[in-house]
């Protein structure tokens, strides 16, 4: 029996040691899919059990930000899709909202949030992992499709976000205004 | 990762907040983005703190919120196959005698049947929902048990209404047996039945290609699974 509770205390060990290490994955996708800090603390603990419940069928040869991100995406996709919860997702998003962040890239990341809000719940998933610059292979590998389609989908997605990016730049911007004030 | 930032614990002011209006180039976007620093306001603890218990609480209330509809449609199914079977059982001779006082139990034991069918194949797919799978493969698994859903709750009820007179003059032989059938209207009875048939064959024959069958699925399948069907079938396609 002891024996059992040593194994089970430390395979609980390893997931909150590693969980600690990859939480910036969950911190990501919770910006990427909840709208207000409410709906976050909500998609949070719904994606720390479905991680907690997937863990002892991760096999630790596999990379653990792989995985974690697939158990993430797939528990907020499931998650922003139930009707209650879309419904409070179609309200515009608050734009004032206070969330700690690298102070000069804030706005950046803000104005980003705006764009990336617009696409559907698996494109959002695309470009989220194309922002964290995981290579393709790993993209396609997460999503389920062949690195090629990922390439395509992924140059489609790029250039409707540039465009959306552009279209809503106005003439009188400076480029220190751009970048929310650097020099 | 995640770069950090001795100002991150900082939240928005409103003059940062004012410079907003300007988005950046998407190589700009990107670089802010993988700088955000991981704390955000409404997940201010670890995530690893939760305990273990509570943890596994909150996921067997997820769970079951999440079964509860499949699992109660396949006890109401049971229930009444149960009931049909039983009765056409206790009365097989009378049924074999006036085989009309057999119709009412014969669609309600055949609508018990359809309902477990339906609920069982619900709950086989969200069982088979593996978290870690590819994002298209799961979300293909809760696509399949979305539309046995609709099927279920939707199309069936509708196209069950038909068939409602069977309910009634169920229960009603159930409490003064098989011949009290024969006191109803035959025409009136076989013409609901026949109309619940046709409807059934017509739903089997368009349903697929009728654009009120497809907006019903589309609506309650949602975006997601919706994006998920046509990523699978691009990628298949591709």
């Amino acid at each position: 029996v002891e024996a059992v509770i040593d194994q089970k205390d430390n395979r609980q060990k390893t997931f909150e040691a590693l969980l600690d290490q990859h939480e910036g994955i969950v911190f990501r996708v919770l910006l990427a899919y909840a709208a207000s800090p409410e709906d976050r603390e909500d998609l949070a603990q719904d994606i720390r059990l479905e991680l907690w419940r997937a863990f002892p069928g991760y096999e630790p040869c596999r990379s653990f930000s792989t995985w974690m991100f697939r158990v993430a995406l797939n528990t907020a996709i499931s998650w922003s899709r139930k009707a209650s919860l879309r419904k409070r997702w179609s309200a515009p998003w608050p734009k004032a909202e206070p969330f700690a962040a690298a102070a000069p890239d804030v706005v950046a990341a803000q104005a980003l949030r705006q764009l990336v809000q617009d696409l559907g719940e698996i494109d959002r998933a695309l470009v989220l992992l194309y922002l964290e610059d995981r290579p393709t292979a790993e993209i396609a590998e997460i999503l389920g499709m062949t690195p090629q389609n990922t390439s395509v989908r992924l140059t489609r997605l790029k250039q409707s976000l540039r465009a959306k990016a552009q279209a809503q730049e106005t003439p009188s911007d400076s480029p220190n205004q751009r970048s929310g004030g650097r020099p | 990762m995640n770069s950090q930032n001795p100002d991150s614990s900082q939240p928005i002011s409103p003059d940062t907040e004012h410079t907003m209006e300007t988005p950046m180039n998407l190589d700009e976007l990107k670089a802010a983005w993988t700088s955000l620093e991981k704390k955000v306001d409404g997940v201010s603890d670890s995530l690893a703190q939760q305990e273990t218990a509570k943890r596994s609480q909150r996921w067997g209330w997820i769970r079951l919120r999440t079964l509860a509809s499949p699992v109660v449609e396949t006890l109401i199914g049971f229930v009444c196959a149960l009931l049909g079977g039983s009765f056409l059982g206790d009365h097989f001779q009378a049924v074999l005698k006036n085989p009309v006082t057999g119709f009412p139990a014969i669609l309600v034991l055949l609508g018990g049947i359809l309902a477990m069918n339906l609920a069982g194949r619900q709950i086989y797919w969200l069982i088979q929902v593996d978290p870690a799978a590819s994002i298209l493969e799961a979300q293909k698994m809760v696509a399949k048990a979305a539309l046995l859903k609709v099927v279920s709750t939707k199309v069936a009820f509708f196209y069950g209404l038909a068939f409602w007179i069977a309910g009634p003059i169920f229960l009603i032989q159930l409490a003064g047996g098989p011949e009290v059938a024969l006191v109803v209207h035959a025409g009136w009875a076989v013409g609901n039945v026949l109309l619940g048939a046709m409807a059934g064959a017509a739903l089997w024959v368009w349903g697929d290609r009728a654009p009120w069958s497809s907006a019903l699925k589309a609506a309650a399948l949602g975006p997601a699974l919706n994006e998920a069907k046509a990523y699978l079938k691009e990628v298949k396609e591709g």
